[in-house]
């Protein structure tokens, strides 16, 4: 036969088909009349057709499996067989584990269902522990389990391996418990899975874990009652927890893993584990369907899911449901043991008290619990496992996120959590579906890299206790968080926690990169929701206030800020408990707003509190510690006790040293505020030093415009100039104010002290109209800030009139500088009293302007200055 | 295998490289090899890792290219590759050859799956290659559908062929191959089930 033969025979048989069976066999003869052989042909693949169906028959994933099964099955079982004292009668299903028999027991009469199980018994050990749990089993007596009334080996065949059987009550009648409670009232099937929850109680209370709780091992019997059969089974016969599902079930099982027995950790199974099954049960009877969407043809989609997607909330599904129903099954099914109930029973009380009409111990579920708690935890790198993959819903937020460069710094810290994935992916590797465990592990390590990589810049930010950094390219962290910034909104639409915690996060990633607006409408919005979950959300609301206290003084206002936050400290006790460093961080906050805004004396209790808790919280802390103990050094400062100032800064940039390295931005300056300690003790060597090297390290790691270095630059270009190095001083203070100005723009505090601070220096370069114009507007700005007659106004206006006299002393100008100059002494003398430090200020540079000038009483304004 | 050497081979394959398709057969083939050896190394459940071989082999077809005909092109020499495999293996069984045992389980197993449904798969993979002499795309129609476990639909996506058509041709070409291997058939017969020999 030839192709053109083999498409006459073709066409004649599928002409065949259409018709009906009895009239085929004459259409192809008929049709190849001409030709006997193709006939014969024809008529052969009508009767292949006729009598094979499951010829070629396409595999499903299911038949593989079951014929794999009866492939390796090595002992044939059939009716009449006795097996122990029971005879097969009939098989009454087959699965995964393996076959099962209604069996006749002779004494007593009775049927029982007969479980021999697929795989074998390969090795003694196993076959000890196998005899050992089923004693343990068949000790459990409970009326909602099926009892084990009796176990044993089927010696293998040639020396293969034995299988393990089980003799269980029969259950008569049985349906699964979706499959009955199918059409009940909502009462009544929260009361069957209570009974459920308190049946697998009873094994769990007996050392026995089920690991393969399901519809069809729940099951509900002719009076209604639930009986769980298959307790505890898959560990007697020794079965990982993955092939012990790999039956026909395999994929209707996986949907009730958890995720800790999906991952193949076997040491994390518990009776949590059976909580999940629970809670999985639950939800299939609250709206009828799976948790999961996944298309279960896909294993590692199903996987992944399992391990990584909340579902979706029941009452979503079902609209009638109570929004506490969805509390109870996130809880219970939550990817976290630690998140669950901690066992069956506070299931079932937990349903109690809906069914009472009580209130119930969970809450609204947080699907952001990891992010949560990686922020509450502050600077506790560690991403692993279910965090990992919880973290993984706000990686998906921000897919921009994977174009933010690698920080140098964090190389380190990312290295450990990527050590702890690898770990686990290892771990993940030794189980069974080993190549897909892999990829899946690969994929989250990807993908928490980059996350990590992302908080990494965010938790580096995240230290708003005085020294904030940005490690990078601001314009490239920048665009990274404005673009997740305008996707969290969208990202989460009608999740508010979701919203508010990412938002805080953004929040606080922009206040790491001293954008300080943005910080600020982020965080408000996120504080604003969280008001609303309190006090289930005390924490993030009372950090959210902190940063919106302290973003107050960042942004100029200290002493509102310290306001804000001697409010917040009292109403933060009240929610939190001394365990958490949120209140050690309010302490160290307000230290600082105090001295910020001159109350240096009242913010050592607190700096003192602060720095002395952190260093209890441990090397995770020191960081902050170190923050604490620079806002102590400040204020001992003032108090004159040097030696513990001293002690106090260097112990503080050990600190910084020690967590950020000594190249570190903190490090940076924390030499500056040692040096600028040292240099005003006169200790001008040792503090140029440290300028230079502060200097040397800022200048690598801070490129951009950023408050900090402002700050410094306005430190280094005094501390220059108190040296003498003017130019230098002069290059330093224009740099400064122009990058204030940048910064804040024209009228702020920080621009203003820039400006005064040239002013001083181009005085002392003899540049006199240029520094008379700067102290003009530098008192100008000061005097609608402070008053007329706050010191640093009165400053500001002394030295604009002094050097506007000496710019040319010859001039009327210099003689109306001068009067002014004492019309302003006598007001301050009026106001605040001659030892003051405003009228002292006047004093100094009515004498300054008098000896310069020879113009005015050199003598009056000697006497006037009080040494 | 290499997601990236896929796609460019796929690339090649689409811009009419016939070598791409070789190569291409290759990585495929090569990755389930690997992936048996893999999975039996770590020691778990035999049955789990068939199960798995085979929802690997079509896993990697997702990833292999949003573009639908390069699915449709991985598709087939997926399907081509677990023929090649199967048969391979039931070769070595026939010539009690044991290369290594662990292995030989793992694709036992594989192949007491398509056993049931095929006396011989040896048989089967001769008479295939006579069907692809008569009509090439009936030979291919039956291996996406069998050996790639394509449904009619997926089928009639991959070939670009009608429904109807795919549906035709499947019946015939299983009537005829049932005629040629099944018992009632002119061919020579093979043992039912996975240890026949």
């Amino acid at each position: 036969m030839d192709s053109s033969g083999f498409r006459r025979v073709r066409e004649a048989f599928e002409a065949a088909l259409a018709l009906p069976a009895e009239a085929r066999v004459d259409a192809v003869r008929s049709a190849l009349r001409d030709d006997p052989d193709l006939a014969r042909e024809a008529e052969r693949m009508l009767a292949a057709h006729a009598t094979d169906e499951r010829f070629l028959e396409p595999p499903s994933a299911e038949t593989l499996v079951d014929l794999a099964h009866r492939h390796e099955t090595h002992v044939v079982l059939q009716p009449g067989a006795h097996i122990g004292g029971f005879e097969l009668v009939r098989p009454i299903g087959a699965g995964g584990m393996g076959e099962v028999w209604e069996a006749r027991q002779e004494s007593p009469a009775r049927s029982v269902a007969l479980k021999a199980l697929r795989s074998g018994l390969g090795t003694e050990r196993s076959r000890r522990r196998f005899e050992e749990e089923s004693q343990v089993l068949a000790r459990l007596s409970h009326p909602g389990i099926a009892k084990v009334l009796a176990s044993g080996v089927l010696e293998g065949p040639e020396g293969g391996p034995p299988r393990p059987w089980f003799a269980m009550e029969l259950i008569e009648g049985a349906r699964p418990l979706t499959a009955f409670a199918r059409e009940l009232p909502l009462r009544r099937r929260l009361l069957l899975l209570r009974e459920a929850c308190v049946a697998v109680q009873h094994g769990h209370l007996r050392g026995v874990i089920h690991r393969d709780l399901k519809p069809d091992n729940c099951l509900v019997d002719l009076e209604g009652r639930v009986r769980v059969i298959d307790f505890g089974i898959a560990r007697a016969t020794g079965e990982t927890d993955l092939s012990l599902t790999a039956g026909g079930e395999l994929l209707g099982t996986l949907g009730y893993m958890s995720p800790e027995q999906v991952l193949g950790l076997s040491e994390g199974i518990d009776v949590r584990t059976d909580v999940h099954a629970l809670g999985v049960l639950l939800y299939h009877l609250l709206t009828g369907r799976s948790p999961w969407i996944s298309d279960s043809s896909s294993w590692t989609a199903l996987a992944k899911e399992v391990c990584e997607r909340d579902p979706e909330p029941p009452s979503r599904l079902v609209p009638s449901l109570s929004r506490e129903l969805d509390w109870v099954t996130a809880r219970a099914m939550a990817k976290e043991p630690d998140r669950r109930y901690a066992s069956a029973q506070d299931l079932a009380d937990e349903l109690g008290r809906y069914l009472d009409h009580q209130p119930l111990h969970a809450g609204p579920p947080s699907a952001t619990y990891a992010a949560r708690k990686f922020v509450r935890r502050n600077r506790a790198w560690v991403v692993g496992g279910a965090v990992a993959a919880t973290l993984l819903l706000l990686g998906s937020a921000g897919t921009g996120w994977g174009l933010y460069k690698s920080v140098e710094r964090g190389r380190e810290l990312e290295a450990r959590g990527i050590e702890l994935e690898t770990e686990r992916a290892s771990a993940v590797a030794a189980r069974a579906d080993a190549e897909a465990a892999r990829a899946q592990a690969e994929e989250r390590l990807e993908r928490a890299e980059m996350l990590n990589r992302f908080l990494n810049t965010m938790l580096r930010g995240a230290n708003p206790l005085g020294v904030t950094t940005t490690t990078s390219s601001e314009s490239t962290v920048g665009e990274m968080l404005d673009r997740a910034a305008s996707e969290v909104m969208r990202a989460f639409p009608g999740q508010s926690v979701l919203e508010a915690d990412t938002r805080l996060l953004i929040g606080l990633s922009y206040y790491g990169q001293g954008r300080y607006e943005s910080a600020q409408e982020h965080i408000e919005g996120a504080r604003q929701i969280f008001a609303d979950l309190l006090p289930e959300r005390a924490f993030e609301w009372v950090r959210a206030s902190r940063l919106l206290a302290t973003l107050r003084g960042r942004r100029g206002d200290h002493a509102a800020a310290a306001q804000d936050l001697l409010e917040l400290r009292g109403l933060a006790h009240g929610y939190l408990d001394d365990t958490y460093p949120e209140l050690a961080a309010i302490d160290s906050d307000l230290a600082w707003a105090l001295q910020e805004s001159g109350q240096l004396t009242e913010s050592i209790p607190y700096a003192q509190a602060a720095r002395d808790r952190f260093v209890e919280f441990g090397p995770e802390f020191s960081p902050m510690a170190a923050t604490a103990a620079s806002h102590l050094a400040r204020a001992t400062r003032v108090l004159g006790d040097d030696e513990a100032t001293e002690a106090a800064y260097r112990s503080a940039r050990e600190l910084i040293v020690g967590a950020y390295g000594p190249l570190s931005v903190q490090a940076g300056v924390a030499a500056s505020n040692l040096g600028t300690f040292l240099f005003g003790k006169g200790r001008n060597a040792e503090a140029r030093e440290l300028f230079e090297e502060a200097i040397a390290i800022l200048q690598i790691e801070l490129d951009g415009d950023h408050p900090t270095v402002a700050t410094l630059l306005y430190n280094l270009g005094g501390a220059v100039y108190e040296l003498g190095e003017l130019e230098e001083s002069e290059r330093i203070s224009i740099a400064c104010l122009e990058m204030n100005e940048r910064l804040w723009g024209p009228d702020h505090s920080e621009t203003l002290d820039a400006v005064a601070s040239l002013g001083l220096v181009q005085i002392e370069l003899g540049q006199f109209d240029e520094a008379s114009v700067n102290f003009e507007r530098a008192a100008v700005g000061r005097s609608a800030q402070l008053g007329p007659d706050h010191r640093r106004t009165v400053y500001a206006r002394a030295r604009a009139l002094e050097a506007r006299g000496l710019a040319d002393p010859g001039s009327a100008a210099a003689v109306d500088a001068a009067v002014e100059l004492d019309e302003l002494y006598q007001h301050c003398l009026e106001v605040s009293g001659p030892a003051a430090s405003s009228t002292q200020t006047v004093a100094a540079a009515g004498l300054r302007l008098a000896s310069g000038t020879a113009r005015g009483n050199r003598d009056l304004w000697a006497e006037r200055v009080i040494e | 295998m290499r997601h990236g050497d896929v796609t460019v081979l796929l690339q090649r394959l689409k811009g009419g490289d016939e070598s791409a398709g070789e190569a291409l057969f290759e990585v495929v083939y090569g990755d389930l090899h690997d992936r048996a050896r893999r999975m039996l190394g770590s020691g778990a459940g035999h049955t789990l890792q068939a199960t798995a071989l085979i929802h690997e082999a079509w896993l990697k077809l997702d990833h292999a290219g949003s573009d639908p005909g390069d699915r449709g092109h991985f598709l087939a020499i997926a399907a081509k590759a677990m023929r090649s495999v199967l048969v391979d293996h039931a070769r070595a069984k026939s010539a009690a050859k044991r290369p290594d045992s662990r292995q030989r389980v793992l694709l036992d197993e594989a192949l007491a799956v398509y056993a049931d449904r095929v006396p011989d798969v040896l048989e089967l993979n001769d008479e295939l290659d006579r069907l692809a002499e008569l009509d090439a795309r009936l030979a291919r129609i039956v291996e996406l559908r069998f050996f790639g476990g394509l449904s009619i639909a997926e089928t009639a996506d991959v070939m670009q062929l009608g429904h109807a058509t795919v549906e035709r041709g499947w019946q015939s070409a299983r009537a005829w191959l049932a005629s040629r291997l099944g018992p009632d058939g002119a061919g020579p017969k093979g043992a039912p089930g996975a240890d026949g020999q």
